[in-house]
């Protein structure tokens, strides 16, 4: 699978505002949990977004499945086509948007996903 | 609710590319034909809704200003690509309140200034942040339908083939030539397994609706229901694809208001930025059980003299997208529709429309908004 190492990439202008992103720090994905009604998010909210409820801060499993995949064909900003992007849904926690190589990790494959530069980028795990 | 809320006219500008022209003269195109469709004057209008995304931020004084509109609240509402159903609504609403009696949605975009391409969600975004353009949105949904539902890629493209063929009736449409399911099938990807003729084209263009109450003597246009829902956190216990909750959350409203089975319609005017976006919708609707679109669309029952005309005017894929107006624009196609205006794009004898628009792009949520209203013909 073919990924965009971190010193291929372009130095990209800092984002204006604060950033709001899924991270991965010491091989966890950082989010939020709800006290309430337990939904998940990555980045976190203040509250959930489900119920209103408070939330914690979370950290989950760096390990899901692909919910959904697909390769992109057109540059996006800085991004050189082709690009594949996959929803994947953490175990026991949030869905979310994952850089893939080409051709994108097929759906309900078992991954893992790692933090290269700015982006949460997919591996396949080897059953 | 004191009032009931009628149309009294309705008009669109051409859609297209129009770089080197000026928002708002592309919007008082709409207003002007929408204002003679009332018989009106500018000076009639008491409150103007302008449905807009992208600006430019004053973009709806200087509308009302080329329409000769003074001193009338003029007020921007931005809900993504649902942006001028959701100000049509709000017009709809202060009508029906009192608050004003003639009252003018009016939505505008001008895109051809501002993308070359796909639209990119904001990018201090969650999801904007990776670079995720609106197709791969869509394309992540129909990468999942497909596989869910055990579908080819050819049942998304014949959606295209359809609103094409439809909109090559359409002489203000962006693309007017009919497209076949091999060209649709080998024209470039954008993001698999759409390819660029299952994507709206990037357009400018306005549209433009007059609401107040009912008028005797003449046929009118009803508002049955008119509803609009926010977000929902996505994925949710249910698992669906995106934008279904959040469109059926607008049409059971709706629905309800207006006491009537949305799968009586005649002509439904839905939400095509992209082919699965159709389907999704008309699953959304309750028009067919998920999965099922596909099997309707290839017995030709959403064809515009099939058991429900679906984009008789083309849809976005070939009338274009111009976020702000598209709302609009699919009411006035419906509006032409009941008045048997449509030419050769007619559906005989339609009496009860539907108009779906959904708009998203927000991390984490079903839609930013998505908005449903149902129109009849009344005597």
């Amino acid at each position: 699978m073919k990924r965009l190492k971190g010193e291929d990439r372009p130095i990209r202008a800092k984002a204006p505002s604060a950033r709001y992103r899924a991270e991965i720090e010491d091989g966890a994905v950082l989010g939020g949990r709800c006290e309430r009604c337990g939904y998940s998010t990555a980045p976190a909210t203040p509250r959930c977004p489900g119920c209103g409820g408070a939330t914690t801060t979370a950290r989950f499993s760096a390990r899901g499945t692909v919910w959904a995949s697909t390769v992109v064909h057109i540059p996006v900003g800085d991004r050189q086509a082709p690009f594949g992007l996959a929803y994947v849904d953490i175990d026991g926690g949030p869905r979310v948007l994952a850089l893939t190589g080409d051709p994108a990790s097929p759906i309900g494959a078992s991954v893992r996903l790692v933090q290269i530069g700015d982006d949460l980028t997919v591996e396949t795990v080897q059953e | 609710m004191t009032e009931h809320a009628a149309i009294w006219g309705v008009g669109t500008s051409a859609f297209g590319r129009f770089p080197e022209r000026r928002a708002e003269d592309i919007a008082w195109e709409a207003i002007g034909e929408a204002l003679r469709d009332a018989e009106l004057e500018p000076a009639d209008v008491e409150a103007v809704f302008v449905g807009n995304v992208f600006g430019p931020s004053g973009v709806g004084a200087r509308v009302a200003r080329a329409a000769g509109i003074s001193t009338a609240p003029v007020i921007a509402v931005e809900a993504a690509c649902a942006s001028g159903t959701v100000a049509a609504c709000l017009a709809i609403a202060a009508v029906r309140e009192g608050r004003h009696r003639v009252v003018l949605a009016v939505g505008v975009e001008q895109m051809s200034t501002r993308f070359d391409g796909a639209i990119v969600p904001e990018p201090t975004d969650a999801d904007g942040a990776v670079g995720f353009p609106l197709p791969a949105l869509y394309a992540l949904q129909a990468s999942r339908y497909l596989e869910i539902h055990r579908r080819d890629v050819a049942d998304l493209a014949r959606v295209a083939v359809k609103n094409r063929a439809n909109g090559a009736a359409n002489p203000r449409a962006a693309r007017t030539t009919p497209v076949t399911l091999d060209e649709v099938l080998e024209s470039r990807p954008i993001a698999e397994p759409l390819t660029v003729l299952q994507c709206c084209p990037v357009s400018d263009g306005a549209a433009a609706a007059v609401f107040g109450p009912p008028r005797k003597g003449r046929g009118n246009i009803g508002v049955l229901g008119a509803a609009v829902t926010g977000g929902a956190v996505w994925p949710a216990e249910r698992d669906e694809l995106w934008s279904v909750a959040c469109v059926r959350r607008a049409a059971a409203a709706a629905a309800a208001e207006a006491r009537v089975d949305l799968a009586s319609a005649d002509v439904f005017e839905v939400h095509d930025a992209f082919t699965i976006g159709e389907l999704l919708s008309i699953e959304a609707l309750g028009l067919c059980d998920p999965g099922r679109a596909p099997d309707l669309l290839r017995d030709g029952a959403f064809e515009i003299d099939g058991r429900w005309a679906v984009n008789p005017s083309g849809g976005l894929l070939a009338r274009g997208h111009p976020l702000g107006a598209t709302g609009l624009a699919q009411i006035a196609e419906a509006t032409w529709q009941l008045t048997g205006r449509a030419g050769e794009r007619q559906r005989l004898d339609a009496r009860l429309a539907v108009v779906e628009t959904m708009g998203g792009g927000a991390s984490g949520l079903d839609g930013n908004a998505a908005a449903v209203i149902v129109l009849a013909r009344t005597s």
